[in-house]
């Protein structure tokens, strides 16, 4: 099955580094969308079929834990699959993410380690 | 608790450098061949709240942030924007993971964008009431100065 996955992080040069490792993964893409905040990635949502996003949590506008927490409210998304990639160390914030069904991967990460995690959460076996 | 924490802060902003930017620490006595450190590009800042409020300034000897973007993005052609995101980019992950470890309060850390820092924050005269925090980082393409500024 071919995906559509959204890449969601305030810094161009992390959105250029998820997405060489979405390219050197192996997965079948159909499409990959990009939004630079919280707020873009939900209208993103509205207007497109994804089916994995990638988030980072400090954003200027909207962050990530309210971006999981606005997808999980909807029921059209709520069963999303959102795989959060951040610096943040602190246990509380890490929890927050699980609660919400939702998996965390620490920057900072190696290429390895977070198509791994992609590979997992899509249900993808390692090539 | 602050100078014990000296090297875990060292070695865990080591850590953000070798797996983001693949670049690795060198003997001190060894940087003279690879950078003039009386020279410094413009540094990054990320201030925060939280546990403790206070900033991290990095800034980095000539062709460093250079090479830092060169190496995040696997590319040879690196434009001024990208070198400063590239920058911001590095400050941001090693102020997420050092911010956390100078308290054990379970306190949510708000950490800012970071930004280009003035001077007056540079100096320390912004901060002059802060506690500081310093160390270099000596890496195989040039000199990080981390300067951590803190309540």
């Amino acid at each position: 099955m071919a995906l559509n996955i959204l890449i969601v992080d305030d810094s161009a040069v992390m959105r250029s580094i998820v997405l060489k490792v979405l390219k050197m993964s192996g997965l079948q893409i159909t499409k990959i969308f990009q939004a630079s905040n919280g707020r873009e990635a939900l209208e993103v949502i509205d207007q497109n079929w994804i089916d994995l996003a990638l988030v980072d949590i400090n954003m200027p506008v909207m962050n990530g834990i309210d971006f999981l927490y606005a997808v999980r409210a909807n029921p059209e998304t709520a069963e999303l699959a959102v795989l959060v990639i951040s610096s943040e160390s602190q246990e509380t914030r890490k929890e927050a993410v699980l609660q919400k069904n939702a998996r965390f991967v620490h920057k900072p990460f190696t290429p390895e380690l977070l198509r791994d995690e992609i590979l997992k959460m899509t249900g993808v076996s390692h090539a | 608790m602050l100078d014990s924490n000296y090297n875990k802060l060292r070695l865990r902003a080591l850590e953000a450098f070798e797996t983001v930017c693949f670049m690795f620490p060198v003997d001190e006595m060894e940087i003279e061949d690879i950078s003039d450190t009386t020279i410094w590009d413009i540094p990054a800042i990320v201030t925060f709240n939280g546990g403790r409020t206070g900033g991290m300034i990095i800034r980095t000897t000539p062709g460093l942030s250079q090479s830092i973007a060169m190496n995040m993005l696997g590319v040879e052609a690196i434009d001024p924007k990208q070198k400063k995101d590239a920058l911001y980019e590095i400050s941001n992950i090693i102020s997420g993971n050092i911010a956390p470890m100078l308290n054990d309060s379970e306190n949510v850390y708000l950490i800012d964008p970071p930004r280009d820092a003035i001077p007056e924050e540079v100096n320390g005269g912004k901060f002059a009431s802060l506690s500081r925090i310093s160390f270099s980082l000596y890496l195989d393409e040039g000199v990080a100065d981390i300067i951590i500024y803190h309540v």
